[in-house]
């Protein structure tokens, strides 16, 4: 029957045939009636049986049947059908699998054949049900039954096609292998066209390749630059610790030769008064009463001497011990700890050096043996692990200074002379051994002295030499200068004429060295001097106390060549405070930025509740306590936090009235802890106080002078003005804290000074205005009054390139982080708008980013983002 | 309705998704073996224009016996008396398994095409339509412009 010329081949008749007609589904157990019909055993045939007469009616035809004995089972089988559904039996299981539904034949959905096999290329089989007179749904139910070419449905010459399973003829194959060999070449192109790409990647492996050999080679060199570097100082060290020595041996042994000389002189002299006048008396002659009187007047005198020599009073000048005192656990343990090397996955900055950093001595002494040398010098658990290399611009800076310092003849021929000096005093050996010394100035001491400020007058000018002075001291076993050290170099001082009164001067001293020693090349090149140079110095100038370490001290000789202009101004603040304001010019950050990239504390996810955000935007940090302040935007409040995530707690709700927000954006709190806050779509600015009660509220819709329109980021200066992002007006808005209107500046463009869509704002502590201008893909920075200065930044998503940036932060350094949300990531300059680090990347994992808004940085660096669509803030 | 048999779930689906041209069988809403049942009278025969309301009721046997076939609106045919009940072999003895709603309902559309007043249900009519075949079908004629032209509502 399947071979019925008359009946159309469609899966649909075929399946049809394959159904019992009494039930309705493919045959089950079909048994074939002497009728020749056809039906299943069960239910149906069983059900047929007129167990009275043992007869059927064929449900068909109505013929009667005598129903075999044991029942209409032992009608035959109808081996073609069985065959057919063998034969579909694949197709039949799929059919299964797919559900009741789609075993019906009638019921097949064009669309599910396709689903059903997706491997199938989408356009050969978009180009074949062209050419087929039937829905692609129809032609796989050829493979149930009647083989046909699924396109034309030939019946000759079927084979299956390997490529898409499917029963096809000898003509269409061709047609279809035509097809799938021109989407092979299509592929084929395609590759073609991407290999430039891995190419290319293999040319810039190459070059890291390269430039990561280059710099391991620059790093060795950096690393032997700075020991050798280390160890001529060391061994300049020892030559002036041996000169010193020396010179004390030849001083001891002048005044003990002084003494002896003294001795024999007085020796002698005694022997011949004795000889003389034993010989006077002995004459026997008359010896005036007078002249015995003087005699014996002469004999008490010089018997007095002799009892001077007998009870100690005249004796030979001590003798100081001298002691070499090298225990410095401080030099062993930075030693012992110099130098790590950092190694990080991340790419390397690779313009990006940092000069060596130098002990930071403000920190407490107890602090001091971790703090000692730090260049080199990482935490031993830090992770990742990252390469900090010295730059070897600053390790030749160092080298010229410590020559210019340490080993100029000039230098050491000072160094003598400051011994001359100390002549008498207690010198640092001395003092160390603790060996009584006479304190009473005698003549070679006086003869010293008066020499010495003789020299003095030819010579370089006495604050250097006191300078070499302090630094001995303190080089020297690490002990503070004490009281009456101070006293007598102050009165040596007065007989150099040259007082110098405090420490608090030092800067200006050092200044006057660092001219001295003329350093004008570097002052040109470099307009920011290291920090780490300002940080050793300054704090010499805060603790002159500690500086224990030699090394240190020949660094402390480097930082004053390093060192330059902001040394005066700092010199100067010194003196009138003692504050710890950092100068902004330094370009090693305090805050490990480059060791950032895995945040510390995540909190928040979307919802309403307290602690949940929905859009978070700005953030920022109060200055006053270090808490997280979180402008929740979609929520329409304002969330506070501590600075480990705890929440604190929430104010404000969606309304146009005083203390309610809409979409509020930028947020920043003054040094008074006064909130301020962009109240985005209703025009204004809020001010609450820091209990986040309302205090006032100021700005409307529109375009004039202190009207805004979706106002966004916010901040403060030190004065307590507010800086407010006008972002629709293209424009930066300035107020007083109260409110009033002071200026503008800015306008729509991208030439600089103007903005396309500013949305945050910060003010560093160098008192400059961070803008980041989003739709100009840059930073724009200002001073105070709006006049333009410089812009860094470009389209791009190359290091120190950004797509939309929006949050922006400035450390207490001038280290600028901004938030490049359309890249997904953190990127930290230096305050010039050079690139120095960045981090994070696309996700909703911790430390990727999906919308990046507000940034802030917490008082110990820690760098606080909000994410507005992971609806988060992480802590880096 | 539960336990409903897949033959009936089939058979419904496909009078839904292929029609019968004439013939609409909806299944009442809330017992999937009633069926409304409108077929329309056949061309060339007194009923065309006409549209015929039944009700079709599958027994519990079903398919092992014959469906519960009835004409709800009036109509004059010597095989379909005054109740509606209808004279057709395979509703009764000749029903087969084999057979369908459709198939019924296309040997209801064939029987109005071709009365057998040699096998009445209604004698009157059937005597009408032997004694005087033309004015029983003008009769008929009537009955479908009366009873059947009009909307269905009025019965």
């Amino acid at each position: 029957m399947a071979g019925a010329p008359d009946v159309s081949l469609s899966s649909e008749h075929v399946q049809r045939l394959l159904q019992c007609a009494v039930c309705l589904e493919i045959f089950n157990q079909p048994k074939l009636l002497p009728c020749q019909h056809t039906f299943c055993l069960s239910p149906c045939l069983e059900g047929l049986v007129e167990v009275r007469t043992r007869s059927i009616r064929c449900p068909e035809c109505r013929a009667d049947h005598f129903v075999p004995r044991g029942g209409p089972g032992n009608f035959p089988n109808n081996l073609t059908i069985i065959s057919f559904l063998e034969l579909s039996a694949r197709a039949s299981a799929r059919a299964d699998a797919r559900g009741a539904v789609l075993r019906d034949a009638d019921a097949v959905v064009p669309g599910a054949r396709d689903r059903e096999r997706p491997q199938r290329p989408r356009e050969a089989a978009d180009g074949y049900q062209a050419e087929g007179d039937e829905p692609m749904g129809a032609d796989a139910e050829a493979g149930d039954g009647v083989l046909c070419c699924f396109v034309c449905r030939d019946e000759r010459s079927i084979s299956r096609c390997s490529h898409c399973d499917q029963l096809v003829c000898e003509e269409c194959r061709r047609a279809h292998l035509s097809q799938v060999k021109s989407d092979v070449m299509r592929m084929i192109s395609q590759i073609r066209r991407g290999l430039p790409q891995i190419s290319d990647q293999l040319i810039v492996l190459g070059r890291k390749e390269t430039q990561f050999q280059n710099r391991c080679e620059e790093v060795k060199t950096d690393i032997s630059e700075v020991f050798e570097k280390h160890i001529r100082d060391l061994k300049a060290r020892e030559r002036v610790l041996q000169e010193e020595v020396d010179v004390f041996i030849g001083r001891e042994l002048r005044s003990l030769r002084v003494f002896q000389e003294n001795t024999e002189m007085e020796n002698a002299s005694l022997a011949s008064f004795c000889d003389s006048a034993e010989a006077l008396l002995s004459l026997s002659r008359s010896i005036t009463e007078g002249d015995l009187i003087e005699l014996k007047r002469q004999c008490m005198e010089h018997l007095e001497t002799v009892q001077c020599y007998e009870d100690g009073i005249t004796r030979p000048p001590t003798v100081k011990q001298i002691q070499a005192s090298m225990e410095s656990p401080f030099l062993t343990s930075t030693i012992n700890n110099f130098g790590d090397l950092i190694v990080t996955s991340r790419p390397l900055p690779s313009v990006e050096t940092s000069a060596p950093r130098l002990p930071r001595v403000e920190d407490s002494l107890s602090r001091l043996d971790q703090n000692l040398n730090p260049d080199f010098r990482l935490s031993r658990a830090s992770v990742p692990p990252q390469i900090v290399r010295p730059s070897s611009r600053a390790v030749e800076r160092v080298h010229q200074a410590s020559r210019a310092m340490s080993i100029s003849p000039t230098q050491s021929r000072r160094d003598r002379q400051v011994n001359f000096d100390l002549d008498g005093q207690p010198l640092e050996e001395s003092r160390q051994t603790s060996v009584p010394q006479m304190r009473g100035p005698n003549r070679w001491n006086r003869y010293d002295r008066r020499s010495d400020s003789r020299l003095d007058e030819g010579r370089a000018p006495s604050m250097l030499r006191q300078i070499q002075e302090r630094t001995r001291h303190r080089s020297l076993g690490g002990i503070p200068m004490t009281r009456d050290t101070l006293d007598e170099r102050e009165e040596n001082s007065d007989t150099d004429s040259d007082p110098i009164p405090s420490y608090l001067q030092t800067g200006l001293q050092r200044r006057g060295l660092e001219e001295d020693l003329g350093d004008d090349e570097e002052r040109m090149d470099s307009p920011q001097p290291e920090a780490s140079m300002r940080a050793i110095t300054s704090s010499g100038a805060r603790s002159p106390a500690f500086v224990p370490a030699s090394v240190q001290h020949r660094m402390t000789g480097i930082g004053l060549v390093e060192t330059q202009r902001p040394l005066a101004e700092e010199a100067g603040n010194q003196s009138s405070s003692n504050s710890n304001t950092a100068s902004v010019y330094v370009s090693t950050p305090r805050n490990r930025y480059n060791q950032k990239g895995s945040s510390v504390c995540q909190f928040g996810y979307r919802g309403t509740a307290p602690g949940e955000f929905t859009s978070p935007r700005g953030v920022t940090a109060s200055p006053m306590d270090d808490k997280i302040y979180i402008a929740d935007s979609s929520n329409h409040r304002v969330q506070v936090f501590s600075s480990r995530g705890g929440f604190i707690k929430t104010f404000g709700h969606h309304g146009q009235d005083e203390g309610q927000f809409d979409c509020l954006a930028g947020i920043a709190v003054n040094g008074l802890g006064q909130v301020i806050i962009s109240d985005r779509y209703n025009h204004r600015v809020q001010i609450f106080d820091r209990n986040g009660i309302f205090q006032r509220a100021f700005g409307s819709e529109g375009r004039n002078p202190g009207q805004l329109n979706y106002p966004w980021g916010v901040a403060c200066d030190n004065m307590g003005f507010i800086y407010v992002c006008d972002k629709e007006n293209n424009r930066i808005q300035v107020f007083q804290s109260n409110g009033s209107y002071v200026r503008m500046f800015g306008s729509q463009g991208s030439m600089p000074g103007q903005f396309v869509n500013p949305h945050y704002i910060a003010v560093s502590p160098d008192n400059k205005v961070y803008v980041s201008d989003s739709s100009n893909h840059r930073i724009q920075v200002f001073s105070l009054y709006g006049d333009f200065m410089f812009s860094f930044g470009s389209c791009g998503n190359l290091r120190g390139q950004m797509k939309f940036p929006r949050g922006i932060a400035i450390d207490h350094q001038g280290f600028v982080v901004v938030a490049d949300s359309g890249n997904h990531r953190i990127q930290i300059f230096r305050s010039d708008g050079r690139f120095y680090s960045m981090f994070g990347s696309w996700g909703s994992e911790r430390g990727h980013f999906k919308g990046l808004e507000g940034l802030a940085i917490l008082a110990d660096g820690k760098i606080v983002v909000g994410d507005r669509e992971n609806h988060c803030v992480q802590i880096f | 309705m539960s336990g409903l048999p897949r033959r009936i779930i089939k058979e419904t689906q496909r009078l839904m998704a292929e029609p019968v041209s004439g013939i609409t069988a909806v299944p009442d809403e809330h017992n999937s073996r009633y069926f409304h049942v409108v077929v329309a009278g056949p061309s060339q025969s007194p009923y065309e224009g006409g549209l015929f309301k039944l009700e079709l009721f599958l027994p519990e046997e079903y398919p092992m016996s014959a469906p519960k076939v009835r004409f709800m609106t009036k109509i004059y045919h010597p095989n379909i008396d005054k109740l509606g009940r209808i004279c057709l072999d395979i509703l009764k003895d000749k029903w087969s398994p084999a057979l369908q709603i459709r198939t019924v309902l296309l040997s209801i559309q064939a029987l109005l095409s071709a009365p057998n007043p040699d096998d009445p249900l209604d004698n009157n009519v059937a005597d009408h339509w032997k004694s005087n075949e033309k004015s029983a079908i003008d009769q008929a004629r009537q009955w479908t412009q009366t009873y059947a032209k009009s909307n269905m509502n009025n019965h």
